[in-house]
């Protein structure tokens, strides 16, 4: 996701263009999805999260300071959204209850989605989520993340290894 | 394995619900207050001023197209023709081949980099598909062929590596395959590189040339098939040898086992088991055994290159490939982490 061009749909969004908004969430509503998904582990819970995060960016466009980072203005609204849910629905699921939820969801239970919560933990499927769909370079996500450079460069090459595992033993 | 970053996206995308009515209505803060635009100080003036500035507007277009027809005869043009050199393609999928092109941008010859391209350049017929056409379409037919032959497969994330010593056929030739990849619904990446002519002679194996002409007549004068090139000056021994390591003469055991349990017939096959006793020979059944070798492979890859993809957009293929850059740093690194094959002209 080039980060000029979420910037430049947010200032076209903040001048009143909803044409630019509707493009906007066709090319970013997989990431915001996938982020919150981190969080919330449930498929109706994240839909209905990145709905009202979208909402939210509406209301608050003209909060956004053109030529500053779109990309993490999208996602902070995202999780602040989410921390919020979490706190005020005790919803906190942990991961080795996601069998139960498993039949809420329309994932495969041999794609990508189920198989990245079925191996990787909170911090790995966000990591991957950062860089595979929103972009972000190791070092970025080390400082969203607070951590070395290193650590999520081996954290994501790992993170991915299990992944590519999986779905190949999956597969056969 | 599908490429999983691709079926994570089309997992989502197929999944994901349209945006919610009660988004989509909600307006935005500045169509709320009845502002649309931000205030704009010509906008103001130009509401008071119209006719002033029809005016003026008139007066420049004016005194720019008086200038205009002046000019030519003022400064007459002199328009530079570039030079126009003859040049080389390197065709990297598994098979390879090198392109040697005109200074029209023609392809005069293709030649085999390996014993798989031999299987594509084997026919004549398929030779005249690429020779006497622009770069950007004979290697565009030759990348056809080796993903009807299999070599490359269109249903799962791959490279090329186009290699040229000149930028714009290198370019035109790199945006044809795109387009075909885009066309055909591959996620297949091009790697491109522009390479002196010392990188491009080591590249490829062929002996140095001084310049472009020189590498090009080189080129033209090769046999355009790599086993029979690999033939010259050996001996029957040599050639019978040879011929053992090209053909792969379990596997045809095999296929003709299938075949006599299916009752066909078999005897052009087991001729091509036979060791060849001269050069003559060897010439003969290694022709034979191309040919056969691509009805084989024309049949067995006929499905999976027939399969239907969607045409991808040029946006995303353009996300697809800044996506490889990330994960590996340049397409160069995707191509090195593929593949480090080397393959020699002799």
């Amino acid at each position: 996701m080039d980060r000029l061009e979420i910037d430049k749909l947010l200032k076209k969004t903040a001048q009143g263009d909803n044409v630019a908004f509707e493009e906007l969430y066709k090319r970013t509503n997989k990431g915001v999805f996938a982020f919150l998904y981190t969080y919330l582990h449930n498929y109706a819970d994240a839909e209905d999260a990145m709905q009202t995060t979208y909402l939210k960016i509406k209301r608050s466009i003209s909060a956004y300071r053109v030529g500053t980072n779109g990309r993490a203005w999208i996602l902070q609204i995202a999780k602040n959204h989410a921390l919020n849910e979490i706190a005020k629905n005790k919803r906190l699921v942990p991961l080795d209850a996601v069998g139960e939820i498993a039949c809420e969801t329309p994932f495969e239970e041999t794609g990508v989605m189920r198989t990245l919560e079925r191996v990787l933990n909170e911090e790995e499927q966000r990591i991957v989520c950062l860089h595979v769909l929103w972009g972000y370079k190791h070092r970025e996500i080390a400082e969203i993340v607070n951590s070395p450079t290193g650590t999520v460069t081996s954290k994501y090459k790992r993170a991915v290894e299990k992944l590519k595992r999986a779905l190949k033993e999956e597969e056969k | 394995m599908r490429f999983w970053k691709k079926r994570w996206l089309d997992e989502l995308e197929n999944t994901l619900p349209p945006m919610r009515q009660e988004v989509h209505d909600e307006p935005l803060p500045c169509e709320k207050n009845g502002v649309i635009k931000k205030s704009n100080a010509f906008r103001d003036w130009f509401a008071t001023h119209k006719k002033r500035f029809f005016a003026g507007v008139a007066t420049c277009v004016a005194a720019v197209v008086g200038v205009c027809a002046a000019l030519p005869f003022l400064f007459p043009p002199t328009v530079e023709e570039p030079v126009k050199t003859p040049s080389a393609l390197y065709l990297e999928i598994n098979p390879s081949a090198v392109f040697s092109v005109d200074e029209n941008g023609t392809i005069v010859a293709v030649v085999a980099g390996n014993a798989d391209a031999d299987v594509i350049l084997s026919d004549q017929t398929r030779v005249e598909e690429i020779v006497g056409k622009t770069a950007e379409t004979g290697v565009c037919v030759f990348v056809d062929y080796a993903a009807r032959l299999g070599y490359l497969d269109l249903n799962t994330p791959s490279a090329v590596r186009l290699s040229g010593i000149a930028e714009n056929e290198l370019k035109a030739a790199v945006s044809g395959i795109e387009v075909y990849f885009r066309e055909k619904g591959a996620y297949a990446v091009v790697v491109n590189e522009t390479l002196s002519l010392a990188e491009f002679c080591s590249r490829t194996g062929i002996a140095c040339a001084s310049d472009a002409q020189s590498l090009v007549e080189s080129v033209n004068a090769l046999n355009r098939m790599y086993s029979k090139r690999q033939a010259e000056g050996k001996t029957d021994e040599e050639v019978q040898s040879l011929y053992g390591e090209l053909v792969a003469l379990e596997q045809l055991e095999e296929i003709i086992k299938i075949m006599e349990w299916l009752g066909m017939d078999t005897t052009a096959l087991k001729a091509l088991i036979e060791l060849p006793q001269t050069l003559a020979e060897y010439t003969e059944k290694i022709d034979a055994y191309f040919m056969q070798t691509y009805q084989r492979l024309l049949e067995k890859y006929e499905e999976g290159y027939g399969q239907v993809r969607d045409e991808i957009a040029e946006t995303d293929y353009e996300a697809y490939i800044e996506s490889i850059e990330r994960e590996y740093g340049s397409l160069s690194e995707y191509w090195n982490s593929l593949t480090n094959s080397q393959y020699s002209f002799k």
